[in-house]
């Protein structure tokens, strides 16, 4: 088991309407390799639970422990390192430096962890996702389908345990939108990766092998259908 | 070095920033550094030359001849390893020609000077001018006595009744070294050519100096503690003899070099905190920009202490890049310095930017830029990666620890703030002062900006769209909107501080309306000389006025008190006009000068005093006087005058106007007391033709060769001239101030304009007509501005009123043109940039909208 999360709770204060839970009671745990996608209404939690699997904020209350480790009881500097190395995160919005190349972009964890062959290894990743051509390029110079590729590798840099994607293609056209999945589906299988995906689309969200389904801060719906890789 | 390079980076990238962020930290540093260097060049020059200015270890002098006892004292203490001059010095009136003016006599001995030497263009000795009566002068003084003629030996300069001949010119006079800001010119004759002169008589300005040079390990501060202890043990009650030595000089000279650096460091240090507040708010702006990106750095893996580094590294490459800058700007600042201040500081200052001055501006850019913006630094906190997710942005008020570490970063920067106050000011005091009226200020400009923004709250109710929506725009970005408030309204009530003072200052300098000022000034007439003198001028074309008796004294006792105490004390207090005195001059008058006022109590009595009288007589006390020795009205004064005792009680504080050249004296007396005690006589003379006052002067010296004629047209020339050196360089900074000031209100609207981009293109695709648009964003900016530069001009007259007031005792007055000029150049700044930068935005498409929420 590389992700297990027990008794998840989380609430936010809201100046006129009070205290409102948005998670109450998650319990779901995700082995190696496993691709989940979490789908749910506008304002269901989905994007919490995102941010609490992630360690961006704590639970009120629960455990989430990945590969053994509890990340609500670890510090800030030492969940920030631990994050970094363990769990890549695809935003929807890509959020690439914007002063920095393609390839300056995808390097970057890279050189923030202090790893070594990396020249190497951003070179491989530049070939995975067909952009070596691209490479010296800023993102405002690149479409929206190759910032986002550019945000898969800088994910998948680092080899974390967990990928985590955040409506990676809300804000791509739906041509782009399929070959970037296909490509991120692509990527986890060949890497083999634990893959969590906070999605609207069902397309999208049937493509993983478990659909988690949020409805008033609870996963109402466990669904465990058979994996349909787009590749 | 990833965080140096991604800081480089990110710089070139935001060039805009950068630039604005150099330019206005340039500005403000390049003035202190200016000053810091004129400042330290200045002591350097006076540290290395205090005996050579002295022309001596130790001097002791007195307005009278030192008798038998004051010279043994002397020698008892002092010993024999010890070499020594005498030097006796006066001013006088001396004729050549068919010119007579003033000039300063420095009848010296074979020894003068003991430091330091003459520099004569013919090389003669001093023997020369002791045997023969001959003369040594500047060109320019030779000049000044209508001397032409260099090859002429003969020009015949007459020095009470004798004449003398010019012998040789001085290249280099070892006393001119200090300052050229003098009442006369100087020459110099033997002390043994004095005879004959009728020069000295009873009552003339007389100053006894003797020199000492001792030994090079004599223990120069003990010798002269001993020696004051000794006089006034040998002499109790008794200030026989002034004594002196390098440090008084030191002390003299700091004061004279204080009045400029004091002041101007106060003007740099409001140049260096506009530079402050506007790179702070700059930074504030530019880490609000890069909030997405941290919280990016953030989530893959970078933690706060490196994202401190990344952003440090940026603001020292900077402030680095500033401070050189402002190193080089004031390589040209400086040398700029002898120009602005010639006359008033030595000629041959060595004016350069030291080691320590470089020192000094590469911190103040560097780490003053990280103290200035650490408040936004702890913003840093407040971002976290989550916001990626929510698409929030930062916020410290909802976290009440962070608001209280953001309150608690201030800190460093108000201790800097002090510290630069304190060392530019040169005063503890001041330099506190300052800093806590600089945060009154924003206590009271952060208020008022509040209540403004409430305010916009009720007239955005409006029916008129642009009203509407800018109004709604200001108090509904509250916290941004007070910010831009605040950070303007302090730029404008520093450009208007400034020159608010320096009127003040102006006016004490500048003749008050309704006076009369005199053209000759008149010292030293004689008792015997009061009629003849009458008479003399009632022959001549020209108005005798304000013939003052004038009586020297000592005040003995306060309350019964020994007023030596009350001497001793004063040196501790502020010094004002009249300085340190041992002795004073009395007069009386039966109508008070239009340059007196009575400002508490009742007039003397015009009864005259009678000598039999039970009670004591009436006295009227100069009011800085008064307050420099404790006097208040109804207390009792003792004195010894020609060695009688007398007391009186104080009647009335009066307020002079010492700049209309009256006689004016620090205390009157009832009439009737001093009637018959020996006196000279002071006097002016007025409504002298332009054309006819060389020649009444030259009749004055020709019928009364001892009476001193101080040209006072000439004098207040001089003044004037010194003053413009002055408003000059009090200008050169506050313009410098108000440039800085402009350019960080010009940065603030720059910013503010570009933060409203996305309300410009939201309304453009809404359909809004780009007048509508442009107006919009010119009622927003021009109200900001104009209120805060109203609010802050407003508080510029009370402080100023107060500065005024407190460090100048001089009049205050509302300088309304400059006010108008910088209400309406902010506005104007703040309107013209926002249009500008609207402009630019409206030209642009909106597809920037979406591209901006990608």
């Amino acid at each position: 088991m590389i992700l297990e999360l027990k008794n998840i709770c989380k609430s936010f204060h809201q100046p006129r309407s009070g205290r409102i839970e948005v998670l109450n009671q998650i319990n779901f745990s995700l082995d190696a390799g496993e691709t989940t996608a979490i789908t749910g209404q506008s304002g269901s939690g989905k994007t919490t639970l995102l941010s609490l699997i992630a360690g961006l904020d704590n639970p009120d209350t629960g455990q989430i422990l990945l590969q053994g480790e509890d990340l609500c009881s670890m510090k800030e500097d030492k969940l920030s390192r631990y994050r970094a190395m363990k769990i890549g995160i695809i935003f929807q919005q890509f959020h690439l430096m914007p002063h920095l190349s393609a390839r300056e972009n995808i390097s970057l964890p890279l050189e923030i962890l202090k790893q070594q062959h990396i020249s190497d290894r951003v070179d491989d990743m530049l070939i995975n996702i067909g952009l070596q051509d691209r490479q010296h390029h800023l993102p405002g110079q690149l479409s929206g389908g190759e910032c986002q590729r550019v945000a898969i590798a800088r994910a998948l840099i680092i080899k974390p345990a967990l990928l985590l994607a955040d409506e990676p293609t809300g804000n791509l056209d739906i041509k782009t939108g399929e070959k970037i999945i296909r490509l991120l589906f692509d990527l986890v299988k060949k890497e083999n990766k634990t893959l969590i995906l906070v999605t609207h689309n069902p397309d999208l969200a049937s493509q993983c092998r478990t659909t988690l389904k949020l409805k008033q801060g609870r996963l109402t719906e466990q669904n465990n259908s058979a994996q349909r890789n787009p590749a | 070095m990833l965080w140096i390079r991604l800081g480089l980076q990110e710089l070139i990238k935001n060039r805009g920033f950068a630039l604005f962020f150099i330019l206005n930290l340039t500005l403000g540093l390049a003035g202190f550094i200016a000053i810091h260097s004129f400042g330290r060049s200045l002591n350097h020059h006076l540290e290395n030359n205090l005996k050579d200015i002295l022309t001596a270890d130790m001097v002791v002098s007195s307005n009278r001849a030192l008798e038998q006892k004051d010279v043994a004292l002397i020698n008892k203490v002092l010993g024999t390893k010890k070499r020594q001059a005498r030097l006796i010095s006066f001013y006088t009136m001396v004729k050549a020609g068919q010119n007579a003016r003033l000039i300063r006599v420095m009848a010296i001995d074979n020894s003068y000077p003991l430091y330091g030497k003459f520099s004569l263009e013919k090389g003669s000795t001093i023997k020369s001018i002791q045997k023969a009566p001959g003369l040594f002068m500047t060109v320019d003084t030779a000049y000044a006595l209508g001397f032409r003629d260099k090859s002429n030996k003969n020009f015949p300069i007459t020095l009470g009744k004798k004449t003398f001949n010019i012998v040789d010119f001085l290249v280099d006079d070892p006393n001119t070294s200090l300052t050229a800001v003098e009442l006369a010119p100087k020459l110099y004759m033997g002390i043994d050519q004095l005879s004959g002169t009728g020069l000295i008589q009873f009552g003339s300005r007389i100053r006894y100096s003797r020199y000492f040079r001792f030994e090079p390990d004599a223990n120069v501060p003990v010798l002269v503690n001993t020696l004051r202890q000794e006089f006034a043990r040998a002499f109790p009650g008794q200030q026989r003899v002034n004594i002196s030595d390098s440090r008084d000089v030191n002390r003299r000279l700091g004061r004279l070099t204080g009045y400029f650096t004091g002041y101007m460091g106060l003007v740099s240090v409001v140049t260096l905190f506009l530079a402050g507040i506007a790179t702070a708010y700059l930074f504030r702006g530019y880490l609000n920009l890069k909030q997405k990106e941290m919280a990016v750095l953030m989530s893959i893996g970078a933690r706060h202490r490196e994202i401190w580094l990344y952003l440090s590294i940026q603001l020292i490459i900077l402030g680095l890049i500033a401070s050189i800058l402002s190193i080089i700007v004031s390589l040209v600042l400086v040398p700029a310095f002898p120009v602005i201040f010639q006359g008033l500081i030595p000629g041959q200052v060595n004016l350069k930017t030291d080691p320590a001055t470089i020192i000094l501006a590469l911190g103040l850019g560097t780490i003053g830029s990280i103290i200035f913006c650490l408040p936004v630094f702890v913003r840093l906190f407040a971002i976290k990666p989550l916001m990626l997710l929510r698409g929030t942005s930062a916020s410290v008020k909802n976290n009440p620890q962070l608001f209280v570490r953001q309150l608690a970063s201030i800190i460093p920067g108000l201790a800097a703030f002090l510290l630069v106050s304190i060392f530019a000011a040169g005063s503890m005091k001041i330099g506190i002062i300052f800093v806590v009226g600089f945060a009154i200020a924003l206590a009271f400009l952060s208020l008022i900006g509040w209540l403004l923004l409430s305010v916009c709250q009720r007239i955005s109710h409006t029916r008129i769209t642009v009203a509407k929506i800018a109004f709604r725009n200001l108090f509904r970005n509250k916290w941004a909107s007070l910010s831009c408030f605040v950070t303007i309204a302090m730029g404008a009530f520093l450009i208007s501080l400034i020159p608010q003072v320096q009127q003040g200052l102006q006016n004490e300098i500048i003749r008050p309306e309704g006076l009369k000022i005199p053209v000759f000034f008149l010292v030293d007439i004689q008792d015997e000389q009061k009629t003849p003198f009458i008479e003399f001028m009632q022959n001549q074309e020209g108005e005798l006025a304000n013939l003052s008796p004038m009586i020297r004294g000592r005040i003995t006792t306060k309350n019964q008190q020994p007023f030596q105490k009350e001497i001793q004390q004063s040196d501790d207090r502020p010094r004002r006009r009249g300085g340190h005195r041992r002795e004073f001059n009395f007069s009386y008058r039966k109508d008070l000068d239009v340059s007196e006022t009575i400002v508490q109590g009742d007039p003397l009595s015009t009864t005259p005093w009678d000598f039999e009288s039970k009670h004591p007589f009436e006295i009227s006390v100069e009011q800085s006087f008064a307050e420099r020795y404790g006097i208040l009205i109804g207390d009792f004064l003792g004195f010894e005058i020609q060695g009688l005792p007398f007391e009186g009680q104080v009647k009335n504080l009066r307020k002079i106007r010492w700049n209309s050249f009256q006689p004016n004296f620090f205390l009157l007396f009832q009439n009737g007391v001093l009637n018959d005690a020996p006196k000279t006589f002071l006097a002016a003379i007025s409504n002298v033709p332009l054309l006819k006052r060389q020649d009444l002067k030259n009749r004055i010296v020709d019928v009364f060769p001892n009476v001193s004629v101080i040209d006072v047209t000439q004098m207040a020339g001089t003044l004037l001239g010194i003053t413009n050196k002055l408003s000059l360089s009090i200008r050169f900074m506050a313009w410098l101030a108000i440039a800085a000031g402009l350019i960080s209100i010009f940065s603030i609207a720059r910013h503010e304009a570009w933060k409203n981009e996305n309300q410009i293109n939201l309304l453009k695709i809404l359909g809004s007509k780009f007048s509508e648009i442009q107006a919009i964003t010119l009622l927003e900016f021009g109200f900001i501005g104009f209120t805060a530069a109203l609010f802050a001009i407003l508080l510029s007259y009370a402080f100023s009123w107060a500065i005024s007031l407190y460090f100048f005792d001089s009049l205050w007055q509302i300088n309304l043109k400059l006010s108008f000029l910088i209400l309406f150049l902010t506005t104007g700044v703040c309107m013209l940039t926002a249009f500008t930068a609207s402009r630019k935005v409206m030209n642009s498409k909106p597809v920037r909208l979406l591209e901006n929420a990608n």
